[in-house]
């Protein structure tokens, strides 16, 4: 059986495969698509904004000092990890190893685990429950299958939120402010990657259970891990070469930002009027930018200490930040950015607060 | 159907060149890890198919070569672990079958961190230079010798020879 194909035929295919990636963009039905490359040569211009974005909002010192994390053990409360409005939450969640802890702030401390190591996978991705008490993530179910599953900070067993059906790996949940919507990536494993159907994400409505399902764009589609807006109206995937917001009710895509230099990363929401993301647009620095939702208007740019910065993660108050920097080990060290001072946390495989 | 017959699309003709260029080591890279000879071609239109859907963009990459060929890789790693049912913990290597070498590496890198996976695979599966890799992967020459060594001490515990040597058999 001779299936090697003749190198006109290998083309012919290349071309027709490229035609329908081409055409699932377009069918995503961008309202725009931001080059933010041009954009990012007009930085002087916006310096002013950075300062300004600073002053107000105290997100990022230019260049802040890092501050060896403080050596003091100090007793913490872990029923909750809600910040009071100004300072940052006292607790994050991370990843240890497989299991979630709960890591203290101030000292970057492991104060207790709250999940076990369990045959059959690890848990990872974990997020937060806007009231601070609950805690969602993935748990492995060995290869290629993973579940979605909630535990209480206070401890007890975990529950099932999203079973592993159908050969399925359910990642990266993700909720909107208000506590309603529950997001993830669903993945076939049956299917090739790039395959249509293969990747998708899904929006759970945790009062009524009914899900609404919108497919991811085949290349590396994947969801951050705050991928929605307060209300669950509006999500936002990332993906090779460009992420887009999306309305969950059409599953339309209303902004679409080309990443033309595959340089953009961690694209999150900070509240519902802007949109955060680090810029490694110019060799050995980065920088962290915010542009508008709904326009893709760039709001400010701020310096970011660490060119290896790779991840972001605001409070719920969007007045904090912890900036994760990638490793050669793999892990990332996080730092928490607290107005003018930056701490480093520790090195940890995920962190939520 | 010759690229030709869709210039207007297509745009020009560095594309075929870079095809011409680059496709026998895209499909010994994708044969390396998938085996199946017409799966390997499936994986390889599909890495170009991606290059070509944005060919504007990835024309100028620097590094353009190694993306497709860590493309072709990981579409690779994924199909193999489509097609095959799970298995445990790779057991030591004793019966030099190709498909069961093929699928106990892939089943190994798996299990590396992903920067580590990448290096390994664009430096022993694409043979990219240690220089190239870096560029690749955006790194320094230092930091991909580390992920190699790590990489490869981690795979040391998993196989019963050194995935250089392994490697060498799946051709």
């Amino acid at each position: 059986m001779s299936t090697e194909p003749t190198r006109d035929e290998l083309l012919a295919r290349i071309v027709a495969k490229a035609q329908r990636i081409r055409r699932r963009r377009a069918q995503m039905g961008a309202a725009g698509v931001i080059c933010m490359v041009a954009a990012a040569l007009v930085v002087p211009a916006w310096m002013g904004v950075a300062r300004r974005d600073h002053k107000t909002t105290g997100i990022v010192a230019n260049p802040p000092s890092v501050v060896a994390p403080s050596t003091t053990t100090t007793t913490m409360p872990h029923t909750t990890t809600t910040a009071v409005p100004g300072a940052p939450p006292r607790q994050a969640v991370a990843v240890v190893n497989g299991r979630l802890a709960l890591v203290s702030t101030a000292t970057g401390r492991i104060e207790r685990y709250i999940t076990e190591a369990l045959p059959g996978g690890g848990a990872s991705d974990p997020t937060l429950t806007p009231d601070g008490t609950t805690v969602y993530f993935s748990r492995g179910d060995g290869t290629c299958a993973a579940h979605l599953a909630s535990v209480s900070l206070d401890g007890g067993p975990e529950q099932i939120v999203v079973a592993s059906r159908d050969n399925s790996v359910n990642s990266a949940p993700s909720l909107s402010a208000d506590g309603r919507w529950l997001t993830y990536r669903h993945s076939l494993c049956n299917l090739q990657a790039g395959a249509p159907g293969r990747d998708s994400v899904v929006i759970r409505d945790l009062t009524t259970r009914q899900e609404r399902r919108i497919e991811l764009d085949p290349e590396q589609g994947v969801v951050p891990q705050r991928a929605l807006n307060s209300d669950g109206t509006r999500v936002l995937t990332e993906s090779l070469g460009f992420f887009s917001v999306r309305d969950v009710g059409s599953g339309k895509s209303l902004l679409v930002v080309d990443d033309a230099n595959y340089c953009f990363r961690s694209p999150t929401w900070v509240d519902d009027t802007s949109i955060a993301l680090i810029d490694t647009c110019t060799p050995g620095k980065a920088a962290l930018v915010r542009i508008d939702p709904a326009t893709g208007k760039h709001l400010s740019d701020v310096p970011l200490f660490s060119a290896k910065s790779s991840q972001i993660l605001f409070e719920r108050h969007g007045q904090h930040l912890l900036l994760g920097l990638t490793e050669e080990s793999g892990r990332s060290t996080y730092f928490l950015v607290d107005g003018t001072r930056t701490r480093r946390l520790g090195a940890f495989d995920g962190i939520t607060w | 159907m010759p690229l030709n017959a869709r210039r207007s699309w297509a745009s020009d003709l560095d594309f075929e060149a870079w095809f011409d260029d680059m496709r026998a080591q895209a499909v010994r890279v994708a044969r390396r890890i998938a085996g199946d000879r017409a799966d390997a071609y499936d994986l390889v239109a599909e890495a170009f198919a991606r290059a070509l859907a944005r060919w504007d963009k990835v024309r100028d990459l620097p590094y353009r070569d190694a993306w497709l060929l860590r493309t072709v890789a990981n579409l690779a790693l994924d199909a193999v672990r489509r097609k095959r049912p799970r298995v445990e913990a790779p057991t030591p290597v004793e019966a030099m079958d190709v498909a069961a070498l093929r699928l106990t590496l892939s089943h190994a890198l798996e299990t590396l961190p992903r920067r580590q996976r990448e290096a390994i695979v664009l430096r022993y599966l694409a043979d990219l230079s240690e220089n190239e890799v870096a560029a690749t992967l955006s790194v320094s020459p230092g930091t991909v010798k580390t992920h190699v060594k790590r990489g490869l001490a981690s795979l040391r515990g998993r196989l019963s020879s050194p995935f250089e040597e392994l490697i060498a058999n799946v051709d």
